[in-house]
């Protein structure tokens, strides 16, 4: 199945009891199998547009399309690894696959294959207690490719994470989603990140919620973290904070 | 844990037996049995005593039972409609604020006299622990694990065998713990109102013991109730240290 695109038409959306709307007549299109970042203001709404897209949450008005509604088309990564304690590492990414499909012939190795593309082959029978921060990150990603979806939402996976952590954890992440093929849209308010991860970063702010810049990376992948001290990286970084 | 602390209970232990035993020699074998008495008496009547225990025991053992499915059935409920949380927990409460011993003489009206008694008195004794240990812990499922699962599809059973009941175990097993003591107190007040003495229970034996002034006898089998309370809260100790030992408490942290 094909990297779908994603399209919010018109959307408006609003939480329960509040004032105004958090989205209002709200219009953006990610494109196909590529991977598009959405930078903005914490609390501006940049996790609302991923939980719509996902289903999780339902717009009051408007049309989204987000690629196949059959389950495990769509994945999620959370801000936190949200990793079942009780589970084993190897059984906590074999979750969606013990929903979606539960007679699955091949859960056994398409468990391995997630959990080998993120480097975590030999933690596969640990407890999540037992894993670092980054490793649950990186098991939580394993979980949300383990059902080869072609449409992959990211919600701040590396915010929770430090410094030098947070580097390697990218590059997984990006190598991972590079050979999964899949739409990524990625939501972040690091505007390092989202330009050295992401070929389109979206800056998004204000109530109801606008893009306020749309900006193409034209930087080849795969990108080495050594990109970040490179001058036309920079400029790119400083476009997007001017908007912000 | 130093020696001077593992000590200090023993210590404190060895203490309050010898006051026990120094009061005990003060006052008349008809009101006052010490250590030494009790002792002596369980060793005369062991065979009852164990009997006892049994029959108190199974009753305990019974009602917990009951209560931890009737506990579970609706905490479930509860978390699944607030309409029937709102509807049925004032009598949910009205089981845990009425009085045991107010309700047990009832009970041998509806059940007459024997093993039942003791074992729905238990069950009523044992019940709100599991019912809050349920509902609190199966509404503390973490809404981002629930969406997750969601996400996948998957069906309200799925999500309750996946997620939403080996999250609450570490709350029903709380709640197990406090009930495993309060249904051995549920047993004996069932006992002492509804037990014939065929068999003989603990209940049974600590009133006919005080009956006849045998003071060390009734002590005898009030030891026996507390060892047998200790035993049911290292068997839920043992089940919660099974079933979630790895994953919750210290050792996770």
């Amino acid at each position: 199945m094909s990297a779908p695109p994603v399209r919010f038409r018109q959307v408006r959306f609003s939480w329960p009891d509040a004032e105004a709307p958090l989205l209002d007549a709200f219009d953006l299109t990610v494109h196909p199998g590529q991977v598009t970042a959405i930078v903005g203001p914490s609390g501006c709404g940049k996790s609302t547009l991923l939980k719509l897209a996902a289903g999780l949450l339902p717009a009051s008005a408007g049309h989204i399309e987000a690629g196949s509604d059959h389950p495990g088309s769509r994945a999620y990564v959370f801000q936190a690894p949200t990793l079942l304690p009780w589970r084993t590492v190897a059984d906590n990414v074999g979750l969606p696959l013990d929903i979606c499909s539960p007679a699955a012939p091949d859960r056994t190795r398409r468990v391995e294959t997630a959990l080998a593309q993120v480097e975590l082959a030999d933690a596969a029978h640990k407890l999540p207690h037992q894993l670092s921060g980054g490793m649950q990150m990186r098991a939580s990603l394993a979980r949300a490719l383990v059902t080869r979806p072609t449409l992959l939402l990211l919600d701040e996976p590396f915010s929770a994470l430090d410094a030098a952590t947070r580097r390697r954890v990218q590059q997984v992440f990006a190598r991972a989603w590079t050979h999964a093929g899949a739409t990524v849209l990625i939501v972040t308010h690091d505007i390092d990140e989202a330009v050295l991860l992401a070929d389109r970063v979206v800056a998004v702010g204000g109530q109801p919620l606008t893009v306020r810049h749309d900006l193409t990376v034209p930087l080849p992948h795969p990108r080495s973290p050594a990109l970040r001290h490179d001058p036309a990286l920079g400029a790119l970084v400083q476009q997007v904070e001017a908007v912000l | 844990m130093s020696l001077p602390d593992r000590l200090l209970p023993v210590a404190v232990g060895v203490a309050l037996l010898g006051a026990w035993q120094g009061l005990a020699s003060a006052l008349p074998p008809f009101l006052m049995a010490g250590p030494l008495e009790v002792g002596a008496a369980m060793a005369d009547h062991a065979p009852t005593l164990l009997t006892a225990a049994g029959t108190t025991g199974t009753a305990a053992l019974a009602g917990l039972g009951i209560a931890t499915l009737a506990g579970l059935l609706l905490g479930a409920l509860f978390t699944a409609s607030r309409t029937a949380e709102r509807a049925l927990y004032p009598y949910a409460l009205l089981v845990q604020t009425v009085p045991v011993i107010a309700i047990a003489p009832l009970l041998v009206v509806w059940l007459d006299y024997g093993w039942w008694v003791s074992t729905v008195s238990a069950a009523i004794v044992s019940f709100f622990p599991l019912l809050t240990g349920a509902h609190v812990g199966l509404r503390a499922t973490d809404p981002d694990q629930l969406a997750l699962l969601r996400l996948y599809g998957a069906s309200p059973l799925q999500q309750l065998r996946l997620l939403r009941l080996p999250a609450a175990l570490p709350h029903i097993l709380a709640g197990l713990r406090t009930a495993g003591g309060l249904s051995v107190i549920g047993a004996v007040v069932g006992d002492f109102v509804g037990s014939n003495g065929q068999p003989p229970s603990l209940g049974f034996v600590v009133l006919k013991a005080a009956a006849s002034a045998d003071v060390a006898r009734s002590f005898a089998a009030v030891v026996v109730s507390a060892i047998l309370a200790l035993a049911l809260f290292g068997l839920t100790r043992a089940l919660e240290a099974h079933t979630i030992g790895a994953w919750h408490g210290d050792r996770s942290r």
